[in-house]
């Protein structure tokens, strides 16, 4: 790791305390440093990384600052609050007492904390965008996920102005501020609505205004004007004119009661029909709104709808508290986030092994029963019934071949890239064949689990829960996490995961 | 040096389940929703009624048979709902999650007996032509939040953070496969049809005269002949009839199920249940099985469609005012249950 290696001070702080470390507390201190890894391990960008687009590198420096506060301090890392805000009372100390170089490395330390959610946060905003939108969370990545973890950075007194601290003890101002780092200068811990550092990052990273631009540029991209409008409701409409307002309901009480008659295939909305818009001009009329001819209307329309294309628009700030009845008080909603919580373990050292002997049949027991239920509904189907022989041939295409489903239409014979995605929908096959290897699994877990007098049948709830995600979480490790990865892969992608080689195995029997 | 990431949860970060719309789901919403007058509200039957057909179906075709019970009319509610089981899964259609937030009318908590056992938040892109399943929550789990946290009393809607949600569907299918509901189960299958009300002019909405049945642009035709004598009746006689969809969307049939009603001495009722196919169809399919049964499941009587049947019914029977039967129709591997009062 080439962080910050050969720096003098760094070396003999470490070592020193290396020293006097017994073994009981190295142990001890081995533990929590797996515990603690979120604040030595950087997520940071890494465009080569084709499938996700980032990395995560343990940055030495943070990892020895680390153990030497474990073995100066008594400060038990599962009270993670306190040990955040020692950090945080490091980096931003303003007397002297606490040297530049502990404020700088403390702050390393909370760069790390706040790389992953930052990360998070543009994977759950290209989530909630879910359809229409043309982006992937890896273009948000640039805006916010810009630490290199390769400087060490203090704050001035004022809080507001980066300094990178050089080998020589010298400052200089960091010409391209971290945006990790105007995270932990704006976050106030002790802060009223008590919001922890995460949500602050979320919040942080989704009012950046770079991605607030790109967002409104691309989030609604492949949404037509006129679905835009009929998907706005009178929350958004909230901000515009009272004019607007009544353009868009007027729009509705014409527009979506024809659309719904509308034969559906042609996929994106038609503009609005000269009839349309004589009958919207006469509705606003009737409010006393008055535009001149239909073209205006139309070109009126298509301003709301680029207002409407504005992110802040959608997602309201407001709603960031909740109330709290306990302590008769508003506070920040504590789950924007939610912490993972890695307790899924199965502990029957006997039920790990039954798992692994099963996975394998009830895998293949589940590609074959898929894709021959999918091929009789394709035959039965009204639309698709001539297509269903070409399903086989269109997998192995998909799979054997590497070809994506826009090079498979023309060779199938098939009109567009969206009826052959219909027909041969190798993600639906993917989630059903997990869904059903999950159940079938899980049914044979909680059997086994039954006689071994671990459960009744039927389960409790609770304990139900802890099964389906162990039992998820092993099925996706072995399987489905590599065979989801390697179908969104982009160009020259081949399928080399044990879900693809079964799959094949499978598909070439039935020729 | 990568951390313990989970993997399932990686997963789904980045892909939603998604469930694609076909053409027959977006007639069967316009047809749904063409009854409501006010233009918010039936845009949103409209969207209920995708979301509901798209998650039917998406449960149906990873369950075993039988085990889904379609109640597309709860479309016209505010949530819509069908039932899994024993669970009563309500549908919550929205068209974007970008502030995070799902709201419930305030007024479904006030009759806790109403509540769904599971709420799916469904994201219908009308557009696109498909939906997505953004989460799960059970009523439990909707109950202790509403209950730790007050919501403004100005608030028309409770709303619930999207991230109470399971953002995993499976999860919703293992649920129900393999836990016992642990409230009463919900019997509002389909609303009970009350015929004594028949006579008061008072219908559900659901249950409609025949000319509204062959209208033109419904394109449900009754086979011609049948109809003319059909609506020649005798002036006594109250003829209802319903729209039945059943089959998987892709291989999906409509029908329509014709009681006819006639008043008998001593408070009894005569009554004669039909099926009819829809549109251009003139004979129903083979092996569509109608079957009369009483409020416990017995099976009283049952018919099942020939290769050429125009329609087929049921011996008429008589019943007391006040007595309770049920028509199930099922064909393939789907059945819808009709309950009635007589």
């Amino acid at each position: 790791m080439p962080d910050f290696q050969g720096r003098g001070v760094i070396a003999s702080y470490s070592h020193q305390n290396r020293q006097t470390s017994t073994s009981m507390s190295l142990n001890r201190n081995a533990v929590f440093m797996g515990v603690l890894s979120r604040y030595w391990k950087m997520f940071r960008i890494h465009p080569a990384s084709e499938k996700v687009g980032y990395q995560t590198d343990g940055i030495t420096l943070a990892h020895e600052f680390l153990e030497q506060l474990l073995l100066k301090s008594e400060h038990s890392p599962s009270c993670k609050e306190s040990f955040e805000t020692l950090l945080l009372s490091y980096f931003k100390a303003q007397n002297i007492q606490i040297d530049l170089q502990t404020r700088a490395l403390a702050g390393l330390c909370l760069r790390c904390a706040v790389s992953e959610p930052i990360l998070r946060a543009c994977q759950r905003i290209e989530r909630l965008f879910g359809g229409g939108h043309s982006f992937k969370y890896r273009d948000l990545l640039p805006f916010v996920l810009n630490d290199d973890g390769q400087h060490l950075i203090i704050l001035d007194d004022n809080q507001k102005t980066q300094f990178i601290l050089q080998e020589d003890g010298s400052l200089k101002p960091n010409t391209f501020p971290f945006f990790s780092v105007e995270i932990l200068q704006s976050f106030q811990a002790d802060h009223p609505t008590k919001m922890s550092l995460k949500n602050w990052v979320y919040f942080k990273t989704k009012q950046h205004p770079d991605i607030k631009k790109f967002l409104s540029d691309y989030g609604f991209k492949k949404i037509s004007d006129w679905a835009l409008l009929n998907r706005t409701r009178s929350k958004q409409l909230e901000p515009l004119s009272t004019r607007d307002r009544l353009l868009v309901e007027a729009f509705h009480q014409v527009y979506r009661r024809d659309r719904r008659q509308q034969s559906k295939g042609a996929k994106k909305c038609p503009d609005p029909s000269s009839e349309q818009l004589q009958e919207i001009l006469s509705r606003l009329q009737k409010h006393e709104v008055i535009i001149s001819s239909e073209e205006q209307l139309f070109k009126d329309l298509k301003q709301v709808a680029k207002q409407l294309r504005q992110y802040e628009v959608w997602s309201n700030r407001e709603c960031l508290e909740v109330y709290n009845k306990d302590k008769n008080q508003y506070e920040i909603r504590s789950d924007l986030q939610q912490e993972y919580k890695p307790k899924i373990e199965i502990e029957h050292q006997e039920i790990v092994e039954f798992l692994h002997q099963k996975l394998r049949a009830i895998l293949s027991q589940a590609i074959q029963k898929e894709v021959q239920h999918k091929i009789q509904q394709l035959k039965k189907s009204r639309k698709y019934a001539e297509k269903a022989s070409q399903f086989i041939p269109g997998l192995q295409l998909y799979y054997n071949q590497g070809m994506s489903l826009k090079e498979i239409a023309p060779v199938l014979g098939m009109t567009s890239w969206d009826q052959t995605r219909r027909i041969l929908n190798p993600g639906e096959l993917l989630s059903k064949i997990r869904t059903m290897t999950v159940q079938n699994l899980l049914e044979e877990v909680l059997k086994k689990a039954q006689e071994m007098g671990l459960t009744s049948i039927p389960p409790k709830p609770d304990y139900l829960n802890t099964i389906i995600q162990a039992i998820e979480a092993f099925a996706d490790q072995e399987v489905f996490q590599n065979a989801s990865e390697e179908m969104r892969t982009g160009k020259n992608r081949s399928f080399k995961s044990i879900y693809a080689e079964y799959l094949r195995a499978y598909l070439s029997q039935l020729i | 040096m990568f951390t313990n990431q989970n993997p399932t949860k990686d997963l789904k970060f980045t892909v939603s389940e998604v469930i694609t719309l076909e053409c027959e789901d977006f007639e069967q919403a316009m047809v749904l929703s063409n009854p409501i007058i006010e233009e918010e509200k039936q845009w949103q039957t409209y969207l209920n009624a995708l979301a509901l057909l798209g998650l039917e179906r998406w449960f149906t075709e990873r369950l075993s048979p039988g085990k889904i019970h379609h109640n597309l009319d709860s479309s016209q509610e505010e949530i819509g709902h069908f039932q899994f089981g024993k669970f009563k899964i309500g549908i919550i259609a929205v068209e974007h999650v970008l502030n995070e937030f799902i709201s419930f009318p305030q007024e479904i908590f006030l009759k806790p007996k109403h509540l769904a056992d599971f709420y799916i938040v469904a994201e219908v892109m009308e557009e696109e032509e498909e939906m997505l399943f953004r989460g799960s929550i059970s009523q439990e789990k909707l109950l202790r939040f509403t209950d730790n946290y007050r919501f403004k009393s100005s608030e028309i809607d409770y709303l619930i953070p999207l991230d109470e949600f399971d953002i995993e569907p499976n999860h919703l299918l293992f649920y129900c496969n393999f836990l016992q509901p642990n409230i009463q189960p919900n019997i509002l299958r389909n609303n009970c049809a009350k015929i004594s009300d028949w006579f008061q002019n008072i219908f559900e909405s659901a249950w409609q005269p025949l000319e509204a049945l062959v209208s033109p642009e419904l394109n449900l035709a009754l086979g011609t002949r049948c109809v003319s004598e059909e609506i020649s009746c005798v002036s006594e006689e109250i003829k209802r009839g319903k729209l039945i969809n059943l089959g998987m969307q892709l291989n999906s049939r409509r029908f329509i199920m014709l009681v006819t009603v006639t008043p008998e001495p001593d408070e009894k009722r005569r009554i004669l249940v039909q099926l009819h196919p829809t549109g251009k169809d003139e004979y129903l399919p083979p092996s569509v099985q109608l079957t009369l049964q009483s409020k416990a499941g017995k099976i009283f009587q049952e018919v099942t469609s020939r290769s050429h049947d125009n329609y087929i019914q049921l011996y008429p029977f008589k019943g007391k005012s006040g007595k309770k039967f049920t028509i199930e129709v099922s064909w393939n591997d789907t059945r819808i249950r009709e309950e009635f009062e007589i």
